[in-house]
C-alpha cells in the first residue's frame, strides 16, 4: 500500500467532500456574523447543540426532518439569548462567547443526562438519520458518480446554501444593509438602520446555520449524539471564515483545504508515517493560509494606495 | 419585555452552573439505588468490609461504570453497605472529596480508578494511615502499607481479541462478510504506550493464528471525534479490511457505525459494544466481541481478601486473563455470530496465558521505535 494508491483514489475525494460539509456550514455562520461586525465565537456551541436537539427532537417526533427544524429553531433561540446578552446587555462579545462555548459543552451533557441518564452519548435513543441522495444519471458515471453521488443531503444543501448567502449579502438590500452595520454602524444608524436589530438577525441566521451543520453531525456521519462531538470543527470554520476574506465563495474553498488536509492527515495514518506528523498537516496549512492571505490583502491594499 | 428575557437568561445561567458543577448524588447502579440492605453475613463470619466508590462519572458506558458495578458487586455477594459518589468533570475535586471521606472514617475501602489519581492517594494515605485505599488501573510504588494498587495486562486481551480477528478474516466460508484479503484494522485513540501494548498483543494474536495475516494500525488521536473514527474505519475497510478493532473510546463508536455500512466486522474494548447497541441489532451483529477489563470483580475480590483477613493492602497486582479481570465479552451476540470453534479456540488460548505456554508481548519496557516497527512490519 502506498501514498498514491490511497489518495488518487475517487473514494478519497469522496471522504473530503463529507469532511468539508460540517466546516462549510460553520464558515457561512461565521461570515454572516463577521460581515455584520461581530465578533462570534459561539458557533461552536451553537453547532453542539444542534447536534443534541436534533438526536432528541427527532426521537420525540418520530421524524427526522422535523427533529431537524426543531433543531435549527432551538439553536435560534440559544443565538437569541447569545446576542441578547452581547447588544443588549452589552456583555464583551469575546467573552460573551467563549463563556457560551463552555456552557453548552457542560449544558449538552447536562440535557443529555436528563434525558438518557448517561452522559457520554444517545445511543439509547432511537434517534433518526437524514437521508443520503443518489444524483439520478451522475451516479452511474465512474469516477464522478464516486465523488459527487450518494452523500448526506445536507451536503448537497450545503451548495445551495453558499449561493444563498452569497446572493443574500451581495446581491438584496439586507444584505447591503448587514454588510454597512458592520462597516460603519454609526453611518447605518444615520440613514435610519436598526443596528441592533441587524446584528440580532445575523445571529439568528448564523445560530440557524451552524445547527444544520450539527444535525449533519449527529444525524447523517453519525446517528447519535456524543460529547463534545463537533470536536472544534466550530472554530475551524470561523478560521475559513477569515481566510476566505469572508464571503461564502472564499470561505467554501478555504473550508475545503482544511477539509482536505484533514483527509490527508487521517489516509496517511494508516500508512507507517509518525502520528505527530499527520496531526500537524492541518494546523500548518492553516498557518500557512492565514499568512498567504494576509500578506496577499496586503499587496491589494498597497495598490489601492498607489492609486490614490 | 427586557425584564423577562433578562430573567430567562439568568435562569439559563444558573442552569450551566448546575451542569457545569457536576452531581455530587448516588447514581442508579442496575438493580436499585439504596445502599443494599444486603443479606446479613451469618453471626460467625467476618464482617464485610463497606465500600465507597470515587469516579467521575458514573454512567460512561466504560471504565467508571465498571467501577460502580464493582459497589454494588460487593453489596449483593457479600452484603457491603457500598456507596457511589460522583464528583464530575472538574478533577480538582477529587482530592477534597477523598479527604472528605477520610476525615469522616465511615468507609472501609475507598476505591477510585485511573492513572491520573495516584497523586491523591499516595498524599491520603500519607495523612489517613488508618484508612484503606484500593487504586485502580495505576501502579502505586511508593509502599504505603493501607494502598492496594492494581494495573492490567490489557495486551493479554488484545491478544485474544487478535487471535478471533484472525480467524474472522481468513475464514470466508463461515464467516458471511469475511473477504479473500487477510488484513484487519486497528483503530486507537493515540498513539501511546498505554495503547500500542494492546496493539502489540493484538498483533501477536493475529500471527499466531496465521502469520500472513496483516495489521494496519492507525490512531485518531482524539478520544471524543466520532467522525473521525468513522472515516478512519472507512480508508481502512476500503484498503480490504473486513474486521477493525476500535481502542480509542467514544471515537471508536464512529468505526461501529462504518461496519454496520458496509458490512464489515468490529471488536471494541472497555465497555460491551455490542450490548450498547442492543437495540439495533443490524449494528450489533457485525461487533463480534469486546475486550472487557472487568473493574467490579477486580474490587469484588479485594473486598472478600480484605474479609477474610488476608494481607492484600500495601501490594500491587498486575493482572491479566488469568485472573478473570481481563477477557472477551460473551453475550448474546457474540454466541450467535461467532462460530463455536472459535470459541473453543480463544478458550484454549486463554488457558494457556494462564498457565504461563503463550507469554503475550508487552509496550511497556521497549524503546518507541521498536514498538513502532513492531507495528510497521505487520501492515500490508
Amino acid at each position: 500500500m502506498n501514498v498514491a494508491s490511497l489518495i488518487f483514489t475517487p473514494k478519497f475525494l469522496a471522504t473530503i467532500i463529507r469532511m468539508t460539509t460540517p466546516l462549510i456550514y460553520a464558515m457561512l455562520a461565521a461570515v454572516i456574523v463577521n460581515r455584520a461586525g461581530v465578533m462570534n465565537l459561539a458557533v461552536e456551541s451553537t453547532m453542539l447543540t444542534g447536534a443534541l436537539l436534533g438526536v432528541l427532537f427527532s426521537t420525540w417526533t418520530k421524524s427526522a426532518w422535523l427533529g431537524f427544524l426543531l433543531a435549527i429553531i432551538g439553536c435560534v433561540l440559544l443565538s437569541l439569548a447569545i446576542g441578547y446578552a452581547a447588544f443588549v446587555l452589552k456583555a464583551d462579545e469575546s467573552l460573551n462567547g467563549v463563556a457560551f462555548n463552555l456552557m453548552m459543552q457542560g449544558g449538552t451533557i447536562f440535557i443529555l443526562y436528563l434525558v438518557t441518564g448517561s452522559k457520554g452519548m444517545s445511543n439509547d435513543l432511537q434517534s433518526k438519520v437524514l437521508p443520503k441522495w443518489d444524483i439520478p444519471i451522475i451516479k452511474d458515471i465512474p469516477f464522478i458518480g464516486t465523488v459527487f453521488s450518494g452523500h448526506y443531503l445536507l451536503t448537497y444543501i450545503a451548495v445551495i446554501m453558499v449561493i444563498f448567502v452569497h446572493v443574500l449579502i451581495f446581491r438584496t438590500k439586507f444584505g447591503l444593509r448587514l454588510r454597512l452595520v458592520g462597516e460603519n454602524p454609526q453611518a447605518a444608524e444615520s440613514v435610519g438602520i436598526n443596528s441592533q436589530k441587524m446584528k440580532m438577525i445575523a445571529m439568528c441566521l448564523a445560530g440557524g446555520i451552524s445547527a444544520i451543520g450539527g444535525c449533519f453531525m449527529s444525524m447523517g456521519y453519525v446517528s447519535w449524539f456524543q460529547s463534545g462531538m463537533t470536536a472544534g470543527r466550530g472554530f475551524i470554520g470561523m478560521a475559513s471564515s477569515t481566510l476566505g476574506g469572508n464571503t461564502p465563495l472564499g470561505g467554501s474553498l478555504a473550508s475545503f483545504l482544511f477539509g482536505t488536509a484533514d483527509a490527508i492527515a487521517i489516509t496517511l495514518s494508516t500508512l507507517s508515517i509518525p502520528g505527530e506528523f499527520v496531526t500537524m498537516i492541518p494546523y500548518v496549512v492553516t498557518v500557512i493560509g492565514l499568512v498567504v492571505s494576509s500578506s496577499l490583502s496586503g499587496k491589494a491594499g498597497k495598490r489601492k494606495g498607489d492609486k490614490k | 419585555m427586557k425584564k423577562l428575557l433578562s430573567i430567562i437568561l439568568a435562569l439559563v445561567l444558573v442552569f450551566s452552573l448546575v451542569a457545569c458543577g457536576g452531581s455530587n448524588e448516588e447514581p442508579t447502579p442496575s438493580g436499585g439505588d439504596t445502599p443494599a440492605p444486603a443479606p446479613a453475613p451469618a453471626d460467625d463470619g467476618p464482617k464485610p468490609p463497606s465500600v465507597c466508590v470515587v469516579v467521575g462519572n458514573a454512567s460512561d458506558k466504560s471504565f467508571s461504570e465498571s467501577l460502580a458495578r464493582g459497589a454494588a458487586l460487593c453489596g449483593t455477594e457479600i452484603g457491603s453497605e457500598y456507596k457511589v459518589i460522583e464528583f464530575g468533570s472538574d478533577e480538582t475535586k477529587m482530592l477534597p472529596t477523598l479527604e472528605d471521606l477520610s476525615e469522616d472514617g465511615k468507609w472501609d475501602i475507598i476505591a477510585v480508578a485511573s492513572y491520573s489519581y495516584v497523586e491523591y492517594i499516595e498524599a491520603c494515605a500519607e495523612k489517613y494511615p488508618d484508612q484503606h485505599y484500593v487504586l485502580f488501573d495505576a501502579a502505586s510504588t511508593a509502599g504505603y502499607p493501607n494502598v492496594y494498587s492494581a494495573d492490567y495486562k490489557g495486551n493479554e486481551g488484545a491478544y485474544l481479541a487478535g487471535a478471533l480477528a484472525a480467524m474472522v478474516t481468513t475464514d470466508t466460508e463461515e464467516m458471511e462478510y469475511a473477504n479473500p484479503e487477510k488484513v484487519v484494522g486497528w483503530v486507537g485513540g493515540m498513539d501511546m504506550t498505554l495503547i500500542n501494548d494492546f496493539v502489540l498483543g493484538f498483533i501477536q494474536g493475529a500471527h499466531d493464528i496465521d502469520p500472513e495475516v496483516k495489521v494496519i494500525t492507525s490512531y485518531t488521536n482524539s478520544f471524543g471525534d466520532t467522525a473521525k473514527g468513522k472515516e478512519l474505519a472507512q480508508i481502512m475497510i476500503d484498503a480490504g479490511c473486513d474486521l477493525v478493532y476500535n481502542g480509542a473510546g467514544g471515537a471508536g463508536m464512529g468505526c461501529l457505525e462504518a461496519g454496520k455500512e458496509n458490512h464489515t466486522y468490529s471488536i471494541g474494548t472497555d465497555s460491551d459494544q455490542a450490548m450498547l447497541f442492543a437495540d439495533d441489532p443490524e449494528k450489533a451483529n457485525l461487533i463480534l466481541a469486546s475486550q472487557l477489563k472487568s473493574l467490579d470483580i477486580n474490587l469484588l475480590d479485594v473486598a472478600t481478601r480484605y474479609m477474610n483477613g488476608e494481607d492484600v493492602f500495601g501490594h500491587h497486582e498486575n493482572l491479566g486473563v488469568a485472573s478473570g479481570v481481563i477477557c472477551l465479552s460473551d453475550n448474546e451476540f457474540t454466541k450467535k455470530n461467532v462460530p463455536a470453534w472459535m470459541l473453543e479456540k480463544i478458550n484454549e488460548l486463554s488457558d494457556k496465558i494462564k498457565d504461563g505456554t503463550i507469554v503475550v508481548e508487552s509496550a511497556y519496557g521497549q524503546d518507541d521505535a521498536v514498538v513502532h516497527e513492531k507495528i510497521d512490519a505487520a501492515r500490508p
